[in-house]
């Protein structure tokens, strides 16, 4: 363009960072290449796959997430806790980069801990969001990848902040994140009130992250279930993801499940059978599209 | 993505957005007040953009808009606002951009009510009537057409009805709720619509 040739400007050969952004404060970064490029020619193939939503009540704040780490297509740990308690009185479920979110956290503990030894009190939920926000927002374009929901409980009452890397923090009353969220979020948005009770919540939150579990590929193992009440945090539960699903199935299925050698179609069908029941359709009746497949076809 | 609108008249100004906080395809809220960034009950940022982009950009504004006025004890012109609001997105244009559309509103006793219009690319220009967005598509006929100079609050609120009720007509996401500020009288009004 004119003004370039004007001017000789040239565009930069490397894709790095600028040298005006700030040093990755504290942290040693290989020199020579950008993380981004470092990470994708020799790191592994980071996957953000998960199931986690927190949302607040009256009684508190729930924390609920599955516990499988992938990378890629292979499940690094079946049994991982993605729910990372900051202080007694706050909790942070985690998505995105496991390595991410658990230095990042310890880091939100060390300043935590810090502001309450210099100030007398510990800051309140949506303090600690504002901290985590702005100490993420140095490292912008580095390819962090922090998406967590902060669920605490302090002078204000139950509070949840979503904070992503990249800047985004957001005070609500129902957040779910990760690939599994947008089946969670299904399962919330039409169960949450206010106004549960306690047993409710905990039948609402792990109903929906065993529906996500049951969708998406890269949620599953076991459903893990936090609660942070006016005394603290507490783990409620832990319990298996394809158990709980099956369980629920049987709450709303009263017949007795046919055939076990027919695992996958089965409960899909009898489950969708057994959902349009309560809405509208007489028992045994199918809607089209419905069709169970017999024992011996075989479809591509 | 963010639909903003702004109408200038002889002695108000009004500013529009959707109130929907997106993130890909999932609503993260329905009821979303962090697109307006006012500055001392007298001028108005509205930003619209990815979410985390816009949060950090609008804050680092404020503050700095803050800083001058404590510094100087004295508040900033909205054209000074404007142009180091323009020039800071064009500092980190090329080095860290923010993707964020912004529409720049304020009163001051130098030159009255402004309105600027600037995008993620650093483009500004000071104007009458403007809209950024997908929706700012279908909204930027609509106030041409029903722009005048000697526009009146209540017309400029028709306006933004009629903008409002396209979009529910005519643009694929569903947007139905809407946050307003008007600025007349020296103050700021909150002001919140459902089509």
């Amino acid at each position: 363009m004119a003004l370039q040739d004007v001017c000789k400007w040239q565009s930069p050969d490397t894709q790095g960072p600028s040298p005006h952004l700030p040093r990755a404060g504290g942290w040693a970064v290989p020199r020579g290449c950008d993380p981004q490029t470092f990470l994708q020619i020799h790191g592994p193939r980071l996957a953000h796959g998960t199931t986690t939503l927190a949302f607040r009540f009256r009684h508190g704040v729930i924390a609920a997430a599955d516990t499988r780490s992938s990378c890629g297509s292979y499940v690094a740990c079946p049994a991982s806790c993605k729910v990372i308690p900051v202080h007694q009185h706050l909790l942070g479920t985690t998505s995105g980069t496991s390595a991410d979110c658990a230095t990042w956290y310890r880091v939100l503990q060390r300043e935590l801990r810090l502001r309450e030894l210099r100030e007398g009190q510990l800051p309140s939920v949506a303090s600690a969001a504002k901290l985590l926000s702005a100490m993420m927002s140095r490292y912008r374009g580095l390819d962090l990848c922090v998406a967590t929901a902060l669920c605490g409980w302090d002078r204000s009452g139950p509070m949840l902040f979503y904070v992503y890397s990249d800047g985004t923090r957001l005070q609500g009353d129902i957040f779910s994140v990760g690939s599994g969220s947008p089946y969670a979020y299904g399962v919330l948005d039409r169960g949450y009130r206010y106004d549960m009770s306690t047993q409710e919540a905990y039948a609402l939150a792990r109903c929906a992250v065993a529906h996500a579990t049951h969708r998406d590929a890269y949620s599953g193992g076991s459903v893990d279930l936090f609660h942070v009440r006016e005394s603290g945090w507490e783990h409620v539960s832990r319990s298996d993801a394809c158990v709980l699903y099956m369980e629920l199935q049987k709450l709303l299925e009263p017949e007795p499940e046919e055939d076990a050698s027919h695992a996958h179609p089965e409960p899909a069908t009898t489950h969708r059978a057994a959902e349009d029941r309560e809405l509208s359709v007489g028992p045994g009746e199918m809607t089209p599209g419905d069709s169970r497949m017999p024992a011996g076809t075989e479809t591509v | 993505m963010d639909t903003l609108i702004g109408i200038k008249g002889k002695d108000f100004i009004v500013l529009g957005a959707d109130s929907y906080c997106i993130n890909s395809i999932i609503k993260l809220r329905n009821d979303d007040n962090t697109k307006f960034y006012d500055i001392n009950g007298k001028k108005c940022l509205l930003l619209g953009g990815s979410v985390g982009d816009r949060t950090q950009f609008g804050e680092y504004i404020r503050k700095n808009i803050h800083l001058y006025q404590y510094q100087n004890s004295t508040d900033m012109y909205v054209k000074s606002f404007a142009f180091y609001t323009r020039k800071q997105l064009a500092y980190y244009l090329r080095r860290n951009p923010y993707e964020v559309n912004c529409l720049i509103a304020g009163h001051d006793n130098q030159s009255g009510y402004q309105l600027y219009w600037c995008d993620y690319l650093s483009n500004m220009d000071a104007v009458n009537k403007g809209a950024h967005g997908y929706g700012g598509y279908l909204a930027n006929a609509i106030l041409d057409k029903y722009y005048h100079e000697n526009i009146t609050l209540e017309e400029a609120l028709l306006t933004f009805k009629k903008c409002f009720e396209e979009l529910k007509k005519r643009f694929l996401l569903t947007q139905i709720s809407y946050e307003l500020r008007i600025m007349y009288d020296d103050k700021i009004e909150t002001q919140y619509v459902t089509v």
